[in-house]
């Protein structure tokens, strides 16, 4: 125990260092102040528990406890307290204790589990932090370090991945560095983006997951680009998980209230890593290595039965395109503090390839926390984080360009023995293997908060913060080869986007009690919340080069360039009261948003909320319940048109011979007004059987009012866009559950599982008064029985969901002419997004050294229309086509029959599966060994990520997509699956 | 109490005064003009117009010649496989965009005409070479919605209001109209260009009209070397060019009953005269070998437009010897028709026609010079539909996959006007679509 605070016995130069910071920072000691020490392990095992929260009740005093389930709180003046022990999993524990002026009081806590936790603290949305029983309504607290113990975390997405329910976070698209799907509570728009507000310690950040390149102004094949083929990469995989503490979720308008004209989609906060007061240097060192590599289940492994004119056989991307994916990580951090300052320090890089190659990630990272108590009433933080972040882009998807494109859309008697696939989309594979395409980030994230007590139950909280993103593309084609539209004289493209978010904030807190209300108590709080988003994308191309050896834009014999800008403010106050009447809690609030994107004719926009929680006391409850609270809330919050929405504007281009021109671009609206969503829910958090069995259990109802919908105008009307406006109402509503149970909890085993489920509902209800009566049917089913007429708008249906799938269909066979009939009417056949989703999550640990976890993750109810399919056979390059041709290729009866009816219609398949999405062996190494080594808490995990799934999709993945990023697109369209990663991962602390 | 009066005077005043800055929540668009920015940019208004027309001639020659016999379908596109096959139905016209594009043209010509009249001046509008631009490129978008669809929208309605649906003929009586304005507009000022390429457009307007004397008038005012194009340039490129040659996408190549016209080679080259087996240089063409994107058919590229920056020629002199001949052969001047006729073919040194012996013939005779003179400029599957010869045509290609009879003549209205233009019942099955 000892060698815990022995700083400078082992470790080197850089431990030093770190060191050496640490005695730096100041602190002081009074002689009337005693300290208190101790420590938090597991009642069951004796594992120590890292990062407890300690807190001194009723004083301002608190602390972690470290890796080695080590505490210290100094200062603390003499007297008799009630010390607190929290952390997750585990039940909240009390305990009475003196200290007396200069003397140390011990206390030891051993927590037992308990899958219910009430006293959980929760900061996001509650305007200062509140206590989990006094919560209305349903906020996912997710507490990474806990996770990463277990599990290696790569991304942030893979962090939310099956983890809460509710909350859908995907891999959509195979790439390296690619962008994923993340969502809350399905889909409330038509128009504007579903992915959630993020929040990193109090900043809004970027969070942008699409593909930029054609949105900066550019016209098609003359400035540029969807760089990777829409893919896009994720600015959320900017975060090194290894910095993040935990994760709050809000899931909807009824927590998220207080965010206004941004948060009807939810919001996440990522709380990222502190030091500890009166802490010495905890170092921790992680490294990793493996592989990423798809699953062989490519349709076209009939491709090596045939040959190509000149005897080549055909090549099966199966066997010649997936590789293995080198992945490599490393980081370090280091956490402690004073009396008065506390810091945490870290930085990683990693490197990981793609199985499919060209294709990789570079990334580094860098953040510096610092905290420093500047006298009793006053604290100031400052956090920032700089991130490099390097990513060749996949050539992939929708795109003409794409490797995977090219490999598998090909006909295998094209073969030669220089395009041994079968020539593709007339691009050679290797020639797509040559495009040069980066996208290459700088990131600096940073703020600066100072919290003020002018007197003991009054807080004043006040942040300034600024998200920086650099963004820098890059796409060469070279010289001299092929390539569709582009031709052979190659083509260099750049991209500049530069994001600078700034976020000011400002929360008062008020306790209080009121004496002539029998000392009702409660708390108060006002404040104001604002942003300032600016973009600029900028871009160039060059065209045309003479020869090989120059890949600079401004070496090209025609160049290009194009330049967009964005610029949106939203400033918001907000008022809350909550009163706490005994187990009763209730709570109301209001926020007032003006924003820039709103019609100038269009004022403020209002957003009030209230809710309720009732802790049950025990003796209301069976013997089985051990704790229950029953909460309900309504809320409303809003989304933001885009920035420009408003404005009636002309577009400039060139015309005629290279002369200026303008033309109708987009009709404006001045009456736009945000979209607003109304939610209720309700639910009941139980604890059963001593707390062993938690449920956490959730309905909820949203409507979207003035939803946006991008409506035509008629042509004849001259504006070229279609015009926003406040139409729509979309109803969004579900249930979801969460169980988690501590099965067995012996020293030799322990098996906690869970279970995460939630069913939506999504429907439109109304598309306004503009709606169109449709003068089609609809049918239902596959069959031409049971039709009804709908109206529609914009491309949706009233009664349908947002991503209906509504398209003509095969009805039957015509036999004279040896052809499918199609219809001429639309048939509903589903929609793009599931609404069962659920996720079992098991932890077993097998004595002190073994800890096994697993994971399952299903959906139901999606299905897509699989174009992927439709074109594999359209191309004579699918399976599916090839086995009914003749032993040398010639076409029969069958496989015509099969091509004419894909070139009809694109089938339409089930995303329905089961995946089994990781696996994760954790070995603690013995103490005897690692002690020796000057090593404390050491861990091996190997681990497999995304190992294997079953469907019935016809496709290599049912959770394809060509574009990353889109919230609900029904089209996998040669979007690459995701690849199952193998990961050796060590982590050792010092 | 003192202090917490202090406290609450902090927060406050920074409140109010932020909620008093009228001009903090105040943003502008630095990318687009603002219609109020154009009064004092009118000659971009005006080229604005005319580039509006220009930029979509080249998805319109694509689709026509795919209608047509010129096009095959030979990409990945399902749009020029419908077109192709002639599958598609009302409501799924690929064409729709084209027909939106020229209807949103002819309402900002109709702006800008109001526009010019509100900064100039009515009587300074009048004779003002802009008014004459925007008034013969709205005549132009017109004439090309008179040709390729069944139905269309009159131009005529104020900026507030709605047009009504009108049939095809209806829409080529407004482009004379509006090209007999732009004609007296353009003379007042000066410009004899706009006056001769907006009497070359009624010569058109009025050959589809069936009134082939007032086209004839109007053609032969029309001097030998005139053309009026659609401009293309580096930032709006021909896309005829890029979807359907070998140096670019290769989504749409010569229909496969040219194929034995055309010879193998590395180089492009041109496709046979019917009539005497010589290389015809008003078809030029270009055929390696090699298969398409579809990864099957053998591409036969056109090779008229091989540069991204080629123009379309929208009407021309050689087009209007055609109605010149076209006219006489309409009256029996069958040696009149084809003394035209071989001057055209001996100005590319084909030999002449023999004299036509019957009406048969002499049409025979039309029908090839204008698929030779217009190849590519969107005019075979006009003259398929004005003659009736679309099932004919297409049953004689004994293609199983291409019959001739119940395959769509024109394209129907863009399914956006039909479905959000309140005076147009949205009814789509009551939509225009002519068949075979």
């Amino acid at each position: 125990m000892n060698q815990r605070y022995n700083f400078i016995s082992r470790g080197g130069l850089i431990r030093g260092a770190w060191v050496a910071v640490a005695l730096l920072l100041p602190g002081s000691l009074t002689a009337q102040d005693g300290t208190v020490m101790g420590s938090v392990t597991a009642a069951t095992s004796g594992q120590p528990i890292n990062g407890a929260q300690i807190t001194i009740m009723d004083t301002q005093l608190s602390g972690l406890s470290n890796s080695n389930g080590r505490f210290l709180i100094t200062r603390v003046p003499a007297g008799s307290y009630t010390v607190q022990v929290v952390y997750v999993g585990y039940a909240t524990a009390t305990q009475e204790f003196t200290v007396s002026p200069g003397g140390t009081a011990m206390v030891e806590f051993g927590l037992e589990v308990s899958a219910v936790d009430l006293d959980e603290i929760i900061v996001t949305g509650t305007a200062g932090a509140v206590e989990r029983r006094k919560l209305g309504v349903s906020v996912a607290s997710l507490d990474v370090g806990d996770v990463s113990e277990a599990v290696p975390l790569e991304s942030f997405g893979h962090v939310l991945e099956g983890r809460i329910p509710g909350v859908r976070s995907i891999g959509s698209v195979g790439g390296v560095g690619a962008s994923r799907v993340l969502t809350i509570r399905g889909n409330d728009s038509f128009s504007l983006g579903q992915r959630p507000v993020i929040y990193i310690d109090g900043i809004r950040v970027d969070n942008r997951a699409q593909e930029w390149g054609s949105g900066a102004g550019a016209t098609f094949h003359t400035t540029c680009c969807a760089f990777s083929g829409g893919a896009g990469e994720d600015r959320l995989s900017d975060l090194d998980p290894d910095e993040i503490d935990r994760i709050e979720v809000l899931k909807g308008p009824a927590a998220a209230t207080l965010y206004g004209s941004e948060a009807s989609g939810g919001v996440i906060q990522v709380f990222t890593k502190r030091g500890r007061n009166n802490s010495p240097a905890n170092f921790t060192f992680s490294t990793s290595a493996g592989l990423n590599r798809h699953r062989p289940n490519f349709p076209t492994k009939l491709r090596s039965n045939f040959r190509g004119q000149d005897g080549t056989v055909a090549l099966d991307p199966n066997e010649s395109l997936i590789e293995n994916g080198l992945i490599n990580s490393y980081n370090m951090t280091v956490d402690g503090g004073g009396e008065a300052v506390t810091y945490f320090i870290s930085g990683g890089f990693s490197y990981e390839e793609g199985s499919i190659k060209p294709n990789d990630q570079k990334r580094a990272n860098f953040r510096v926390n610092l905290n420093w108590t500047a006298a009793d009433n006053l604290t100031v933080g400052v956090t920032s984080a700089y991130v490099r972040n390097r990513v060749w882009a996949l050539q992939s998807g929708n795109n003409w360009l794409g490797i995977y494109t090219n490999a598998l859309l090909t006909n295998p008697l094209n073969a030669t023995a220089e395009e041994p696939y079968g020539g593709g989309l007339d691009v050679n594979v290797e020639n797509a293997k040559a495009i040069r395409t980066f996208s290459d980030t700088d990131r600096f994230t940073g703020s600066v908060n100072l919290t003020y007590n002018p007197r003991p139950h009054f807080t004043h909280s006040a942040k300034l913060g600024l998200d920086q993103v650099s963004d820098q593309k890059s796409r060469y084609m070279p010289f001299g080869r092929h390539y569709t539209y582009i031709g052979t004289l190659g083509e260099a493209n750049m991209g500049y986007r530069s994001v600078r978010t700034f976020t000011a904030d400002y929360i008062g807190t008020l306790d209080y009690t009121l004496p002539i209300l029998n000392d009702l108590g409660g708390t108060v709080s006002f404040g104001t919340q604002g942003y300032w988003d600016l973009q600029d994308f900028s871009m160039a191309t060059g065209k045309d080069y003479a020869g090989s050896g120059v890949t600079v834009v401004s070496g090209a014999a025609r160049t290009f360039g194009a330049q967009t800008a964005f610029e949106e403010i939203n400033l918001g106050f907000f008022g809350q009261n909550r009163f706490d009447i005994g187990d009763l809690f209730v709570t109301t609030a209001v926020r007032m948003d003006g924003n820039s994107a709103f019609g100038v004719n269009y004022g403020f926009q209002v957003y009030p909320k209230a809710d309720l929680a009732y802790n049950l006391s025990e003796d209301m409850l069976p013997d089985l319940v051990s704790s229950a609270k029953v909460r309900a809330a309504v809320g409303m919050a809003g989304k933001a048109p885009g920035a420009f929405d408003q404005f009636q504007t002309y577009l400039p281009n060139t015309v005629l011979e290279d002369v200026a021109g303008v033309s109708p671009s987009n009709p404006g609206n001045t009456d736009l007004e945000p979209e607003v969503k109304l939610e209720y829910e309700a639910g009941l958090d139980l604890g059963l059987f001593d707390n062993l069995v938690g449920v956490e259990a959730t309905y909820w109802h949203a409507t979207t009012q003035n939803a946006l919908l991008s409506i035509s105008l008629p042509p004849s009307k001259g504006f070229s866009s279609a015009q926003l406006r406040n139409v729509g109402e979309i109803l969004n509503r579900g249930v979801e559950l969460g169980v988690n149970v501590n099965v067995i909890d012996r020293s030799i085993l322990r098996w906690s599982s869970g279970v995460n489920y939630e069913w939506t509902h999504n429907e439109i209800l109304s598309l306004g008064e503009t709606a169109i009566q449709d003068s089609l049917p609809i049918y239902e089913g596959t069959e031409l029985t049971g039709w009804t007429y709908h109206k529609r708008l914009g491309g949706y249906w009233e009664g349908f969901p947002i991503s209906e799938i509504i398209r003509t269909n095969i009805i039957g066979w015509d036999a004279e002419n040896r052809v499918h009939i199609r219809s001429t009417y639309g048939f509903y056949q589903g929609q793009g997004f599931p609404d069962h989703l659920a996720s079992w999550n098991n932890d077993f640990s097998i004595g002190q050294s073994l800890r096994l976890s697993v994971q399952f993750r299903g959906e139901w109810g999606a299905s897509m229309v699989n174009s992927d399919r439709g074109y594999g056979v359209r191309q004579l390059a699918y399976d599916e086509f090839l086995m009914h041709l003749g032993p040398n290729g010639e076409e029969t009866p069958a496989s015509d029959s099969v091509l004419n009816r894909h070139r009809l219609a694109y089938p339409v398949d089930s995303r329905d599966h089961i995946r089994l999405q990781e696996v994760s062996l954790n070995y603690t190494l013995p103490e005897s060994l690692t002690g020796s080594i000057g090593l404390q808490r050491s861990t091996l995990t190997l681990s497999g990520y995304n190992l294997h799934w079953w469907d019935d999709c016809h496709c290599p993945d049912p959770n394809q997509l060509y574009q990353g990023g889109r919230d609900f697109a029904t089209s996998p369209f040669l979007g690459l699956p995701q690849p199952r990663r193998f990961l050796l991962s060590f982590k050792t602390r010092f | 109490m003192k202090g917490m009066k202090k406290g609450w005077m902090a927060i406050l005043i920074p409140i109010l005064a932020l909620a008093g800055c009228d001009d903090l929540l105040t943003v502008s668009d630095p990318q687009r003009y603002t219609s109020e920015d154009l009064n004092s940019a009118l000659p971009a208004v005006a080229n604005g117009v005319e580039g509006k027309v220009h930029e979509v001639v080249d998805s319109y020659v694509v689709y026509q010649a795919l209608l047509g016999d010129e096009y095959q379908h030979t990409g990945t596109w399902s749009g020029y496989d419908e077109t192709d096959h002639g599958w598609f139905q009302y409501g799924t016209s690929p064409m729709d965009g084209t027909h939106s594009a020229w209807l949103r043209a002819q309402w900002f010509a109709e702006d800008a005409e109001r526009r010019f009249k509100d900064v100039m001046g009515e009587a300074e509008a009048a004779s003002s070479e802009l008014t004459a631009q925007v008034r013969m490129a709205g005549a132009f978008a017109d004439l090309y919605m008179g040709m390729a669809f069944c139905e269309s929208v009159d131009g005529s309605h104020g900026t507030d209001q709605l047009g009504q649906v009108i049939p095809d003929d209806q829409a080529l009586q407004q482009a004379v109209r509006k090209f007999t304005d732009a004609m007296e507009t353009a003379q007042a000022a000066g410009r004899q260009d706009y006056v001769t390429a907006s009497r070359a457009g009624r010569a058109q307007a009025h050959l589809l009209l069936g009134d082939l004397a007032a086209a004839a008038t109007d053609a032969a005012s029309i001097s030998d070397g005139f053309s009026y194009d659609a401009v293309f340039n580096q930032q709006n490129t021909n896309w005829m060019v890029v979807v359907t040659t070998k140096t670019y996408n290769e989504a749409a190549g010569l229909l496969h009953k040219w194929w034995d016209q055309i010879e193998k080679s590395d180089e492009s080259g041109f496709m046979r005269d019917p009539w005497t087996g010589k290389f015809d240089k008003r078809i030029p063409v270009f055929f390696d070998g090699e298969v398409a994107t579809d990864n099957e058919t053998p591409h036969y590229s056109q090779w008229k437009y091989n540069n991204l920056t080629d123009n379309i020629p929208m009407v021309h002199s050689d087009a209007m010897r055609l109605i010149e001949a076209e006219a006489k052969a309409a009256t029996g001047d069958y040696a009149g028709a084809t003394a035209i006729l071989n001057k055209l073919r001996g100005s590319v040194g084909l030999a002449p026609f023999d004299p036509p012996t019957d009406a048969t013939a002499m049409r025979n005779y039309l029908l090839s010079e204008r698929f030779a003179e217009l190849f590519m400029e969107g005019q075979r599957a006009v003259d398929l539909h004005r003659f009736g010869l679309t099932r004919e045509i297409f049953d004689a290609l004994k293609d199983p996959e291409r019959p001739g009879t119940g395959r769509p003549t024109k394209f129907s209205m863009t399914d956006t006007e039909a479905l959000y233009n309140s005076n147009i019942d949205n009814d789509l099955t009551k939509r225009c679509l002519p068949k075979s």
